[in-house]
């Protein structure tokens, strides 16, 4: 199994524990505010979206990171 | 009953009109560049119309049989995502509008007064979500329809993930007691199958944006009608990672002719990532960021990844309360 692959899977396996990580913590956040009011609801929808996001962009980082180390690598070999 | 013969039925209709309509469209110039075959052969394109017809003929005939409304509405979903495709196909929409003009297929699903605002999220249950869920849908319709074009990069590669995605969609629409949701999504994944058998490598036949685009709208409807939506998005994480990288490592909604430099380079029939820097990151690119490989190692490589995430996403169904 090579490099690439592994990073692949991965990726895969991140991006999964990125989307349950943001509903472990939109459910903590809906007992915190539990409430039916809109705006905090809103607000609720809104964190869990900036979690989701700042993870994402911690993952691509990670991965960019990564591949051009990978790729530098094998320049470096030829 | 009903929905097995339908989906007999789209099966044989798909491999008869990609067999009769192939060999029109290469006469009449209908073609694409295999670019990553040593000697880039011409290969018919936009062969999506065949699975589009034969879906239309034998929804509309369960329609007849059943009555099933949300057949209809898939139905009408799909094929604006089929028609927006074609469009794309003869005028080119360009990498910035067509992610908002696909979001436009949600609007039948909104407008059939089906789809419920209750979305069943990873394991917190159903949510209530009556204000935010129909403009998040647009959202939803436009990233799933662009990931799965996005994902149509190599031969078979769209077809063979997405069809263990549906498998997902229809196991876990079973769990739930959504049998005409995986009725249909039995149609979608037999009408995939006859495409497949043409576009597997070495591809006779490409299905060009009318194709991915139209499954694309399909899949986002059924996942949509059935509040799947969340199990969808893990199922199809090969396809979001694709379409993420992409989007992230050239900054913003390009076509492939505004990049800086291709992201893979094809030598000798291996194809392998580009290390230049200006080259945009992406799934094919990080598979072969290692070894150079063979377009169908890497094809195998992306079934892979779609079955693990289709495991994870049924792990996690199986978590959530419902």
């Amino acid at each position: 199994m090579d490099r690439g692959f592994l990073l692949g899977i991965t990726m895969v396996f991140i991006g999964w524990f990125v989307i349950l990580l943001s509903m472990i913590l939109t459910k903590f956040l809906l007992l915190v505010l539990s409430t039916r009011d809109f705006l905090l609801a809103l607000l609720d929808v809104a964190i869990s979206l900036l979690i989701f996001a700042f993870s994402l962009l911690l993952w691509y980082i990670a991965t960019r990171r990564i591949y051009r180390r990978i790729l530098s690598e094998k320049k470096f070999r030829l | 009953m009903e929905y097995i013969a339908g989906s007999i039925a789209s099966f044989l209709l798909t491999d008869l009109l990609i067999r009769s309509l192939a060999p029109r469209f290469r006469s009449k110039g209908i073609v694409g560049r295999d670019v990553h075959k040593p000697e880039m052969p011409e290969i018919p394109e936009r062969l999506g119309i065949a699975m589009l017809l034969s879906f239309s003929l034998v929804c509309i005939s369960i329609y007849f049989i059943n009555r099933s409304e949300i057949c209809l509405f898939v139905l009408l979903s799909s094929l604006l995502g089929g028609i927006i495709g074609l469009v794309d196909d003869e005028f080119d929409l360009g990498g910035k509008l067509k992610p908002v003009i696909s979001s436009s297929a949600a609007i039948p699903i909104i407008l059939s007064g089906l789809a419920v605002p209750r979305p069943l999220l990873p394991l917190i249950g159903h949510a209530r979500l009556y204000y935010i869920y129909w403009p998040l849908l647009f959202v939803f319709f436009a990233v799933i329809m662009n990931a799965v074009n996005m994902m149509d990069a190599l031969n078979g590669m769209m077809p063979s993930s997405l069809s263990v995605v549906l498998i997902g969609i229809i196991i876990q629409s079973i769990l739930i007691g959504r049998h005409d949701i995986a009725g249909i999504s039995l149609v979608l994944l037999l009408t995939l199958t006859a495409y497949l058998r043409y576009n597997r490598y070495p591809a006779k036949v490409f299905g060009g944006n009318v194709g991915s685009l139209f499954l694309g709208s399909a899949v986002a409807s059924l996942s949509a009608l059935s509040n799947l939506e969340m199990f969808t998005v893990i199922s199809m994480l090969p396809f979001f990672i694709t379409g993420f990288v992409i989007i992230s490592s050239i900054k913003g909604f390009k076509e492939k002719r505004e990049m800086g430099a291709r992201p893979t380079i094809v030598e000798n029939g291996y194809i392998r990532a580009n290390p230049d820097k200006k080259a945009p990151m992406t799934l094919i690119s990080i598979l072969t960021s290692d070894l150079p490989k063979r377009e169908d190692r890497i094809v195998k490589e992306v079934f892979v990844l779609a079955v693990i995430s289709v495991i994870l996403s049924m792990i996690t169904f199986l978590l959530t309360p419902r």
